[in-house]
């Protein structure tokens, strides 16, 4: 291939992956985890109102409950 | 998490055998400090590096917050038994149907007869050890 050809080739997938980028970031939005699927595993930092827990919180170790998982935007707002 | 608190032992049993686990990509210190002033019983987690957001399809905005305010009911078994991308936290009927969710998949709170109590101590899911259901 020659250098301004594939110069032109680069351009064109920066283009396109610039144009691109809203629409994987909606797809993201749609592809959240359905009823019936396991659970992913994960690990956050745990804080009660009593203060920061010591030990991270590790979904798996909440097996046996049901545990309700509210995503949320934002601390002291309504969101 | 205002309505999360006021319902906390109608429609989360009072954290008996249900932890509420509300999750964003704040510090420990501002969710633990927003806890404390408004005394909200759930647990909160620190999602800083939003694997958690990013794990459930929640994903993620440019400032790192959650795109949507999904909620995600996990059965005793570690199963996804209801989700909703876009809970609608100021409409009082979404609590309704968190709390069917919720019921549908919750343990038996009693045993229904005295007459095995060996077996109604055993059964008692045990949270007493258990630092994450301080509430």
């Amino acid at each position: 291939m020659r250098p301004s050809k594939m110069a032109f080739v680069f351009a064109l997938a920066i283009s396109l992956a610039v144009v691109v980028q809203p629409a994987a970031a909606q797809a993201d939005a749609s592809d959240m985890i359905s009823v019936g699927e396991m659970a992913p595993d994960f690990t956050v930092t745990g804080a009660t109102r009593y203060g920061i827990l010591q030990d991270p919180v590790r979904l798996s170790d909440l097996r046996g409950e049901v545990v309700v998982l509210a995503f949320f935007f934002r601390a002291r707002t309504r969101g | 998490m205002e309505a999360y608190r006021d319902q906390y032992a109608s429609i989360f049993r009072g954290g008996r055998g249900v932890t509420v686990l509300a999750v964003s990509n704040d510090p420990a210190e501002a969710l633990a400090s927003w806890a404390a002033d408004s005394d909200f019983p759930v647990l909160f987690g620190s999602d800083d590096d939003n694997s958690a957001a990013v794990a459930y399809g929640v994903g993620t905005r440019d400032n790192g917050m959650p795109q949507s305010r999904a909620v995600v009911v996990i059965d005793p078994e570690g199963r996804v038994s209801w989700a909703t991308e876009q809970f609608r936290e100021v409409d009082p009927t979404a609590y309704d149907e968190v709390a069917a969710a919720v019921a549908a998949v919750a343990p038996p709170l009693e045993e229904a007869e005295d007459d095995d109590a060996q077996a109604a101590t055993t059964d008692r899911p045990n949270q007493d050890g258990n630092a994450t259901v301080d509430c």
